[in-house]
């Protein structure tokens, strides 16, 4: 070996041992490091891209220890921790069912601070590898840009499905997907000569007639019928009002709102007076995932906004044929508000039928807006609830969607900052158990504090959605 | 370059500029308040994801520096001189060597008039200088046959970081090229098809919005609105000069001294009609004071506004709007209102519909009076559309939510601004506040305001000015600012009989100590048939006898076509003449 070589081995063991050495003989903190975003004892599926993190108060250097059952990662940072992706999944595809154990060391001078150490279990079922989301600022009645876009939870790339800027700045939501199938979607496109509700279906790009004479408003929230036959919507009369001295900021209501079913073959809007009383209103209709049953939100009509927190929604449920299109006589009423108190939201039965995911707050259906609003799953063999305190926040959690294996749903939350809704996805196990939520990491841990829009309608795909908004625009002109 | 021409360079630089920083510094201030320019690696790199994001990214750093004085016309005096330098260079070329005067003076100054819009984006300019500055490296400069290759790679990446101007690089690439004696001339062709090229797949896969952003200058315009006919005037005026471009004759030929003073003479007058001409069609003056006025109001410089709105006639209702929130500044509202021009109750805040450019206002007037809620919204509208977001209005969202005591989205803004040159400072001063209950409420602002805020619980605001004062003001009788916006919306809205019936609340209240001379006048309307009440409404002899007069008088003059001059004269600050007049 010539000189060069061996003096350049020395100087490589000698840098190798003497961080080592230091680390070694760092001064032990007894404590759990302060990171952001908190990950300790989070459990993260085996394809989640690295949770990068970085520790909150300190510039200094630092390093992180991530070791599994056979091998390790060390990561060298000056304030974030950027973990190599490759070293990541491969060490997480190791340790599936079990536990990987980060150690963080930080340097403060000339001494060195190991901090107590945490673990990250590692489940054995893996997560759909996109998430679907809408972008845009929290609040009060004005948008500017805004577009839906799609993320590989795998990595961090995020692409735009549809941005607003193709189409004159005008208002997107309720994008929604059947059955998780990216192949499947649609999505409302309110104002300008887009406008309508976008759908796709088999690569085929094209628009429903959604304002059908029998509803008294264009359709609202959607929800697919596994077989891809139907949509059913809430058709809602809305309304927003902003609090002069309040947390809650926004109280947004509905004074009229009923659910209809769409078929997509005939073109045609048909409902059943349970979902469309005079007396009541009816929202958030979701489909179960064998298309029988139909779950949906009541309350008793009350005149809004002057008796808003009076108005409280029951989660009930109807049955449904699809292949008559015919409902049930009657109205079974799952989680009743007189009994329980609250007000529920957003119900979303698991893939395998098992739970039942729906947002509970004070009054009204605009969770969003309601800090006290918080998740409940319910067993639905038993009708026990399942433990939510690792999942829950005391601020904000509202919308929700599962993954295509029961096991991962993914929810939105305000408790970074109360305003700025951002996404967290948390595990449930096969025996009823959830793990701690863990908020969806970013390539850089600061991103979320630059970060001005919030996310919205978090839905989990199989894949990834192959069209873009140049593809939508001409089709639907 | 001749000493002359340096001179001559030197002399234009120097009358643009003073020309700006005359007759448009203010546009700069205006403009600066809705940008963000953060010194992040992470916003460089965002910025530069998108085609024209290196430019624009290159445009909000000089913007940002526009807060200093006199800088934004420096700034926008040397990238308008060279604009017409290096128009004047190429189009010197392809004039065979003689200059033409007008044609690159009118470059100029079409770009100069476009600084007057705030709807068009200073990257439009960065954009356009750089589009010349490659003409002028690859005819000028290169020469060679080689040009037309690099020309072909610099339209893509013209494109990238400055957007729809390679459309106009490539066009005057080709031209200029036609009118050469040049056997590779057509090669051009090829250019221009590249960069069309570009633009169509650029929206083809969503990297750009639309066509009209792809294609046209549109791009460097407010997205939401169509640019006005000067924004393509600008783009089409080289290509235009490259075509037609006179031969008057050589200007430094010495044989043609007289016809050269003449020519020269002539030019120098057509460019001053059509300066003069320009800026009377383009250049907004009007806008041109609300500009100067809300920089004042932004800087807390009241009694400049006054100044300014003292003894004039004024009907604009966003002047007014900032005059009145002036005087209530410097609690002279209800003792100098009619002593100021109004126009009703819009005179104090104006009906919001487009948020946009009015938030800042808004957002002012409403912080003001104690309607914090309010306050907040405007100021997250308005930032939700400015470009990038708006230090004025991160500030104003900064001191809401720590009135609020919404910590962490207080920090978030804070960190946010922490990232900037120029409000680095100011919210480094605000993280003391966070977290901290007691500190904030000892502050003379936060605490203050956080005093005055409207009970808790479910109450909705209330667009209503005049409502929603009413409701701070009797939640808070202490609420000086509230009060006088309340009872100079009952004055303006002319609802004597509700201006009467909160003043006797008010007054049994013991808060108002001093009638003021224009509530003794409301009373005197409102009590007319009961001048025994007059005495006990603590109405003075002097406004008694200045009523007699006024009725006296009107009654002699009702018939008279110029009863409302001869009137004003006379009664022109009482609330009487208003009443009757306005």
């Amino acid at each position: 070996m010539g000189i060069f070589r061996k003096v350049l081995l020395f100087l490589g063991y000698l840098i190798f041992f003497s961080c080592s050495v230091s680390v070694r003989n760092s001064e032990d903190m007894g404590v759990l490091p302060d990171i952001f975003p908190d990950y300790i004892n989070v459990t993260v599926p085996a394809n989640i891209a690295p949770l990068n993190f970085c520790c909150r108060g300190t510039q200094s250097r630092g390093i992180l220890l991530i070791e599994g059952r056979q091998d390790s990662i060390k990561v060298s940072s000056s304030g974030k921790f950027s973990i190599p992706r490759h070293k990541w999944q491969k060490l997480l595809e190791e340790n599936k069912g079990g536990e990987i154990k980060l150690t963080v060391f930080t340097k403060n001078g000339d001494v060195w601070k190991k901090y107590k150490p945490f673990f990250i279990a590692i489940a054995p079922e893996p997560i759909d590898p996109y998430i679907a989301y809408r972008l845009i600022e929290p609040g009060y009645s004005a948008w500017d840009k805004m577009g839906i876009y799609q993320r590989d939870i795998e990595g961090y790339h995020e692409s735009p499905v549809y941005e607003n800027r193709v189409s004159n700045f005008n208002c997107v939501n309720c994008h929604s997907f059947c059955m998780q199938d990216p192949g499947q979607m649609l999505f409302h496109v309110r104002g300008g000569p887009n406008a309508g509700t976008i759908l796709i279906k088999e690569g085929k790009t094209g628009k429903l007639n959604t304002k059908a004479d029998t509803v008294h408003s264009p359709l609202v929230y959607p929800s697919w019928h596994p077989s891809g036959k139907y949509v059913a919507f809430s058709v809602n009369k809305t309304r927003q009002v902003f609090y002069a001295n309040n947390r809650d900021r926004v109280e947004v209501f509905d004074s009229k709102s009923d659910v209809v079913i769409y078929d997509i073959g005939k073109h045609e809007v048909f409902t059943t007076p349970l979902l469309s009383s005079e007396n009541a209103f009816e929202t958030f209709p979701s489909f179960s995932p064998d298309g029988k049953i139909l779950y949906y939100c009541s309350a008793k009509a009350l005149t809004v906004p002057e008796k808003i927190d009076s108005v409280k929604y029951n989660l009930c449920s109807v049955s449904f044929d699809s292949e008559r299109r015919t409902f049930g006589e009657k109205a079974d009423t799952i989680y009743n508000v007189k009994i329980s108190g609250g007000s529920a939201a957003f119900p979303r039965v698991s893939p395998d039928g098992e739970y039942l995911l729906f947002t509970l707050s004070e009054f009204g259906n605009f969770h969003i807006w309601h800090k006290d609003a918080d998740l409940y799953l319910m067993d639905l063999k038993t009708g026990k609830y399942v433990d939510m305190q690792s999942v829950n926040s005391n601020d904000v959690e509202s919308y929700h969607s599962w993954s295509s294996n029961n096991r991962w749903f993914v929810f939105s939350s305000r408790r970074m900052d109360g305003l700025y809704t951002r996404l967290y996805i948390a595990y449930l196990d096969n025996k009823g158990k959830t793990g701690k939520a863990f908020l969806l990491p970013q390539k850089d841990p600061e991103y979320y504090d630059r970060l001005m829009k919030s996310y919205n309608i978090p839905e989990m795909i199989k894949g990834k959605v192959e069209i873009n908004s140049y593809d939508i625009v001409n089709h639907t002109r | 370059m001749n000493k002359k021409y340096i001179i001559f360079l030197m002399a234009l630089f120097t009358g643009i500029f003073l020309f700006l920083q005359e007759f448009n510094r203010y546009h700069f201030y205006y403009v600066e308040q809705f940008q963000l320019f953060l010194t992040t690696t992470a916003y460089f790199v965002e910025s530069i994801l998108y085609p024209g994001g290196f430019t624009e990214y290159i445009s909000h750093f000089l913007v940002q520096l526009f807060i200093v004085p006199f800088v934004g016309a420096f700034i926008t005096a040397i990238l308008l001189s060279l604009i017409y330098l290096l128009s004047d260079k190429l189009l010197t070329m392809v004039n065979r060597g003689k200059r033409n005067f007008i044609a690159s003076v009118s470059i100029c100054l079409f770009h100069l008039l476009l600084c007057f819009d705030y709807n068009y984006f200073f990257h439009g300019i960065i954009a356009y200088l750089l589009c010349i500055g490659c003409l002028f490296i690859l005819e000028v400069k290169i020469k060679s046959d080689s040009k037309y290759l690099i020309a072909f790679f610099l339209v893509p990446l013209l494109y990238w970081s400055s957007g729809s101007v390679s459309i106009l690089f490539a066009v005057c690439f080709i031209l200029m090229n036609l009118r050469a004696d040049n056997k590779r001339k057509l090669y051009g062709i090829f250019v221009l098809v590249f960069a069309l090229f570009i633009s169509f797949i650029s929206v083809h896969y969503s990297l750009m919005g639309n066509y009209r952003m792809s294609f046209l200058p549109d791009l460097y315009y407010h997205p939401a609105l169509r640019p006005i006919s000067l924004v393509y005037i600008s783009w089409i005026i080289l290509p235009l000069w490259i075509i037609i471009i006179p031969f008057p004759g050589k200007i430094d030929d010495p044989k043609m001294t007289q016809r050269k003073y003449f020519l020269f003479g002539t030019q120098i007058l057509v460019v001053i009609c059509v300066v003069i001409l320009c800026i009377w069609k383009y250049a907004d003056i009007g806008l041109y004071r609300l500009k100067k006025l809300d920089y004042f109001a932004r800087n807390e410089r009241w009694d400049k506004i006054i100044k300014i709105c003292k003894g004039k006639d004024i009907d604009n209702l966003l002047y007014l709007d900032y005059q009145n929130l002036a005087l209530a500044q410097r609690d002279l509202l209800i003792g100098e209102l009619f002593n100021f021009s109004q126009s009703g109750v819009y005179g104090l805040e104006i009906t919001q519909r487009d948020i946009g450019g009015l938030s800042p206002l808004l957002s002012d007037i409403r912080f003001y009076i104690g309607d914090i809620a309010s306050s907040q919204r405007y100021a997250f509208e308005g930032n939700l559309f400015s470009q990038g977001g708006s230090g004025r209005l991160l500030k104003r969202l900064v001191q809401t939510n720590l009135i609020f005591g919404e910590y962490p989205v207080a920090e978030k803004y804070i960190k946010i601004l922490e990232h900037t040159f120029f409000y680095r400072k100011w919210a480094k001063g605000q993280r003391c506040f966070l977290y901290n209950d007691s500190l904030c409420m000892a502050d003379h602002l936060i605490g203050a305001k956080r005093n005055f805020l409207p009970s808790a619980g479910r109450s909705a605001v209330i667009n209503d000015l005049l409502e929603m004062s009413r409701a701070l003001a009797m939640k808070n009788y202490k609420n000086k600012a509230a009060q006088q916006y309340m009872f100079a919306s009952y004055l303006l809205q002319k609802d004597v009989r509700g201006f009467t019936e909160i003043l006797t609340k008010y007054r049994g209240e013991g808060v108002i100590d001093v009638l003021p001379d224009v509530y003794q006048q409301a009373l005197l309307v409102y009590y007319e048939d009961l001048p025994n009440q007059w005495n006990k409404e603590g109405i003075s002899e002097k406004n008694i006898q200045q009523f007699k007069q006024y009725k006296l008088m009107l009654k002699k003059n009702y018939k008279n076509p110029n009863v409302e001059k001869i009137m004003k004269r006379y009664f022109g600050s009482t609330y009487w003449f208003f009443l009757h007049f306005t």
